[in-house]
Order: C-alpha cells, then structure tokens, then sequence
C-alpha cells in the first residue's frame, strides 16, 4: 500500500517514547513495586492479573486521548502520515508494548523479592513464576480477549466522540456488555431448557463461538476506526 | 524607519534608499542590499521592496545585474537630486503656493526669507 | 496553489458559514486574512488545511484535496494554532521528534530564528513556557518546516512589542516564490508592512481578495478636507471616511496623482461598509496581477 511508510511508522514510534517513556517508566516502576512486596511470603507467585488489567485498562486508554482536546486533536491529525500509520502505531502500542511492558515489570518485581528473601530469611529460593497457572487459566484467556475488545472499543468512542470520550465510550461499552450478558444468559437459559444435559464439547463448541464472535467484533471496531479516522474533523 | 507618513510604503522604502545614498552610507557602483535583506532589515513584504527598487531603477538610480543584484548607479546622486527637485516642484510647491496665496505672502518677501536662511547657514559654517 | 470554487460549509446545516465561497491563492505571497469575529476566519484556514470538509464546492491545495490527508500533502503543509497544546518535552527534543516529519526542515534556519526570538535555553521544557514563549518556538519551527503552505492563525496574540518585530523580520525573510503565508489577524497593525495581498471574509464569501499593488491601483487613501470632502463624495467617490485630527480619512476610488498610501484597517473598514461598491470596483479580472507582478518573479532572489 502506497499509504504505509516505514519510515513514518518509525517516527511515530519515536514520537511516542520521547514523549511517554517518562510515564511508562513510572508506571512500570509502581507494578515492579507491588509484585516485589506481595510475592514476598510466596514460594512461588501468580503474576496478580487484576492488578495488570486495571494498569492496562487506564493506560491503554491515555493513548486514545488524542482527539480530547480540540488542539491537540489538530497536531494529531495535522501530523504528516496516514490514518493508517496512524492506527498501526496504535494498536501495536497497545497490543504488544504495554501489554509486555506490565507483564516483564510484574515478573522482574517477583524475582527481586526472591533477592530480598535472601536479606530477610538468609536463605536464597528463586521463585518460579506459575506459568502454569497462566497459560493453563482460560479466564486469562478470555479476559484478555476482552481487553482487546475493549481497546478496540476505546479507540473506536475516541475517535467517535469528541467530548468526554472515555466516558461516553464506557457508557456505551457498558450497555453494549449489558446487552451481550443479556443474551447470553438468555441462550443459556434457553439451552438448559431445551436440552436437560450439557455435553463438554458442547461447551466447547461455544467457547469457539464465543472467541470467534468476540475477535470479530474486535476487528469490526478497528475497521470502523479507521474509517471514522479518516473522517474526523477538528 | 516609520512608516506613519503619509506616503506609500514602496515610497518610503525608495526614500530610505536615497537617504542611505546621499548619507555616502551606500556609495555609488557599489552593491546595496537585496531586496530579501532590506525587507527583514525594514520588516516588510520583499515585494514591496521590489516594488521601491522597480522604482529607483526606472529614474536610474539604482541597476540591476541580473544574478549579481542591485547596485547604486554611478551618477546616484544626481539622480536622487533631479528626482528631489522634480518631487519639490511638482507636489511641495504648489502646497506652499497655495498657502502663500491664503496669507498674502509676495515672492519677494520669501527671497528675503531664503536670503536670511543662507546666511545663518554660512555664519553658523564659519564658526 | 490553492483553489476554492463554489464552497459551502456550515457547522448545522440550518446555519451556513461559508455560501457559494470563491478563493484563489498565488504561491509567493504573504496573505493577510481580516474579517470581523465570527465571520469563519479560523473555519475557513481549517477547511484549507483539511481539518474540515466542506458541505458542498470543491477545495484545492496544490492539486489535491486537503480532506484526503495525503501525507505527502501534509507535510507541505503547517498551522500555528491560535491556542496550542504542546508535548512535555523541551525545545531540543520537540525537534528531534516533529522535525523528521518535514523534508525540507532546517535546522540553521530553526536556530536562526529562535535567535532572533531570544529564545537561548533549548533544554526548557515546552509546557513550562509562558504563551508568548510558546508561540515564538512554534512559528520558528512552522517557519524552519519550509512548507509550501504555511498557516498561521492570529500569530502575534500574546508576543510582546520586541517580538513582534521580530516576527516581521524572519517572516520578511522566510517568504519566496515557492511558499504561501496565510495570516489571520485582528492585529492589523502589527502586520500591515509584511501582508502584501488582503483577504476579506464576510458574511459567508470573500468580499476581497487583492494584493496591494491592485488596491493602491484601485483605491486612494487620503486626508481630505471639509471641501475636498463634499466635492468627491458628491462624485460618488468617497467609499469610507472617519474623522480625525487632520480632517477626514477617507477611503476613495482611485484618484490619479495622488500618493499610493495604504492603510488596512481603513481598506477593511472600508470593505464591510461599502460591500457593493468594494465588489464592483474589484470584481474586474486584475490587468496581469499588478504593474510589477511579471518581472517580481525572476527579481526577487536578487
């Protein structure tokens, strides 16, 4: 595509960093910090997800303030690249980079407190992190595909609304799960009356559908993005 | 340079010109500053200095070489003085002609004036 | 350079901006746009900037549509907000980051500029700044990016007395052939010298668009006396006048003879008083621009 240049993506990156790094520094500082203290009476420690996903949620949600503000939306759009590059940046920021940047701080803050052990019992025990418990969890799995949702929501209502983005677009994501929940408990309902027994893969199979349907409407909130992008005034 | 008068700016550029000219601060034949450098030094438009420049160049005042730039002719300053008295006779004249004519002035009565005016001239000269 | 035919915007369709909006721009000028508050000056630069799309018409920028984004386009393209909103980093690092976006770029111009400004600590933080400081840093850097389009809205709010001279001199000395300035202001003063073509916006279309050498071949501006006074506006002549201290200053149709003194803030009182005549004695096409405009070209990299 003639729109893509790499060299424009680089330079949105670099605009990125030298503007945050600071922030991102901080950030990844203060969950180093509560995965060192918590971990410290565990053998082995679980990487406290909740935590990573409340940092993740307001943190992905910063980079999607940049239509907020009426002036900051013109350097944002003035700015000489495409919407797509645009986007690109974007969605790797907040898929892969915070994504990675909270998880290594989580993992480097646990295996400090293994070195802090060793000044406090006087016995060194390297902790082990419970991969296990991460890949084997299909809660994780599942929450993270709705963070990715939800980021894609994000930037859908931040480019959408103009005033008041992140609330309005909680508003909507709000009623939009409210709705999803709703039809759910219907379909189970329904399912649990009409066949008196459920079967594993019966499960399974709705698992599928249930990952199928929400990578769907992950993709369909960033096409719409980039169209709405595209069309955005300030 | 103030630009309040009550002349067009091109022509108060062109002033500045012959002022810098006379005032020997930019010699005859020698180049003068572009139209891009007086424009920054004078705050305005460079098109309106080539606008002054256009100007000087049609009473010969000043030439253009083409790719060199502008340079103060070689007979500048005779230039500017025909240019003055032309200026004097046709539009500060009849000012003063009019005004002699309001207030019952004879012509005598100014040679006696210009007279008067030399004379201090020469006398402040001497001391 | 930039074309706009027949354009019409509004924020509510009930209530039109811009009506059957007609402009078009030469590269080489310093473009002074004046209109009273209200009128869509900030509007208008959005539109030419593809910030906003117009509702019907077409706009031109270099041959393409600003709304497109292209970012080929943009980067020849570059608007000093009247308001700003900057990064927290500091002027070095504000280059290190914006630069790059913009190939012609110059850094010894930048600096150059920030000179002039007095502008010497470049480890300062940009959100640390007053907004006088601000918008100094920001209109070097405009004036270093070395678009061909450059936009600055009401760029002299907020700079002291020194600085506004300044602004005249790298402005003055950063215009040529190649690039277009379009300056809005209400501070006409400030800018009179350096516009040297005025864009008047009212009422939802352009009442003028001339450069000076056409007005003054146009119009006269004079101070005339009571009896020079009733004589020409018994002519019909007399397109605007207010009283001062030396008598009547007065915006006229050309007189021969007279001295081509101009003045904006008349010529723009003038406009918004005396529309229809304005209209009528611009709406001839312009005799090949001006007197001078044909040999400028080649005599102003002299």
């Amino acid at each position: 595509m003639k729109n893509i240049s790499f060299y424009r993506i680089g330079l949105l990156f670099k605009r990125y960093f030298s503007e945050n790094w600071k922030k991102d520094v901080i950030v990844a500082a203060i969950i180093f910090a509560v995965e060192m203290l918590t971990s410290l009476e565990q053998e082995t420690s679980d990487i406290s997800w909740f935590l990573l996903f409340v940092f993740f949620i307001l943190y992905s949600g910063r980079i999607f303030g940049m239509l907020g503000k009426p002036q900051r939306a013109i350097n944002y759009l003035m700015l000489p690249a495409s919407g797509c590059e645009k986007l690109t940046v974007n969605l790797i920021l907040s898929h892969f980079y915070y994504p990675v940047l909270l998880i290594v701080a989580s993992c480097l803050g646990i295996w400090a407190s293994s070195f802090f052990c060793y000044f406090i019992y006087d016995e060194f025990t390297f902790k082990s992190i419970n991969y296990m418990g991460i890949v084997g969890s299909s809660t994780i799995w599942y929450a993270c595909l709705a963070l990715l949702l939800n980021n894609a929501i994000m930037m859908f209502g931040s480019v959408y609304f103009r005033k008041a983005a992140v609330i309005k677009t909680l508003l909507c994501e709000a009623a939009f799960f409210m709705l999803y929940a709703i039809v759910m408990v219907l379909f189970i309902f329904k399912t649990v009356i009409n066949e008196m027994y459920v079967t594993a893969d019966k499960i399974e199979y709705g698992n599928v559908i249930l990952i199928v349907f929400m990578l769907c409407v992950t993709v369909f909130f960033w096409v719409l993005s980039y169209f709405r992008l595209k069309e955005t005034e300030a | 340079m103030d630009f309040s008068e009550s002349k067009a700016i091109y022509q108060q550029i062109a002033d500045y010109v012959c002022e810098q000219v006379l005032m020997g601060r930019w010699k005859e034949n020698d180049r003068i500053l572009s139209v891009r450098e007086l424009g920054v030094q004078l705050e305005v438009n460079p098109n309106t200095v080539l606008r002054a420049y256009d100007f000087l160049q049609r009473y010969g005042i000043i030439t253009n070489k083409r790719g060199v730039g502008y340079f103060a002719a070689e007979d500048a300053i005779a230039k500017i003085k025909e240019l003055r008295r032309e200026r004097f006779v046709n539009k500060e004249l009849p000012h003063i002609f009019q005004e002699m004519e309001l207030l019952g002035i004879e012509i005598g009565e100014l040679s006696e004036y210009y007279n008067d005016f030399l004379k201090a001239k020469k006398d402040e000269k001497e001391n | 350079m930039i074309e706009i035919k027949d354009m019409n915007f509004g924020y509510v369709p009930q209530r039109k901006i811009f009506d059957n909006l007609n402009l078009s721009l030469e590269a080489g000028h310093i473009y002074g746009l004046l209109g009273k508050n209200g009128m869509g000056k900030t509007t208008l630069l959005k539109i030419i900037s593809g910030l906003r799309f117009c509702n019907r018409g077409s706009v031109e920028v270099f041959g393409q549509k600003p709304e497109m984004r292209n970012p080929e386009m943009l980067a020849d393209i570059y608007f000093v907000t009247e308001e700003m909103d900057v990064p927290s980093v500091s002027v070095r690092d504000y280059v290190k980051i914006y630069a790059p976006f913009y190939p012609n770029f110059s850094e010894t111009d930048f600096e150059n500029y920030l000179r002039q400004f007095e502008i010497s600590d470049m480890e300062q933080k940009l959100t640390k700044m007053s907004h006088g400081q601000k918008k100094k840093v920001l209109v070097s850097f405009a004036l270093a990016t070395n678009t061909k389009l450059l936009i600055m809205d009401e760029p002299t709010n907020g700079m002291d007395i020194p600085s506004k001279s300044t602004f005249r001199k790298v402005v003055a000395s950063a215009i040529n052939d190649d690039k277009t300035f379009i300056i809005s202001t209400h501070q006409v003063r400030d800018l009179q010298n350096v516009i040297d073509a005025v864009i008047v916006l009212d009422n939802g279309q352009i009442l003028l668009n001339a450069d000076i050498n056409t007005i003054c071949d146009r119009l006269t501006f004079k101070v005339l006396s009571a009896n020079e006074y009733n004589e020409l506006s018994a002519q019909g002549k007399v397109l605007y006048s207010e009283d001062n201290i030396a008598g009547k200053v007065a915006v006229c149709t050309h007189i021969d003879d007279a001295d081509d003194k101009f003045d904006m803030e008349l010529l723009f009182c003038a406009a918004i008083s005396a529309r229809e005549k304005m209209h009528e004695i611009f709406a001839e096409k312009e005799n090949g621009k001006s007197r001078f405009a044909d040999e400028m070209e080649t005599k102003l990299n002299n």
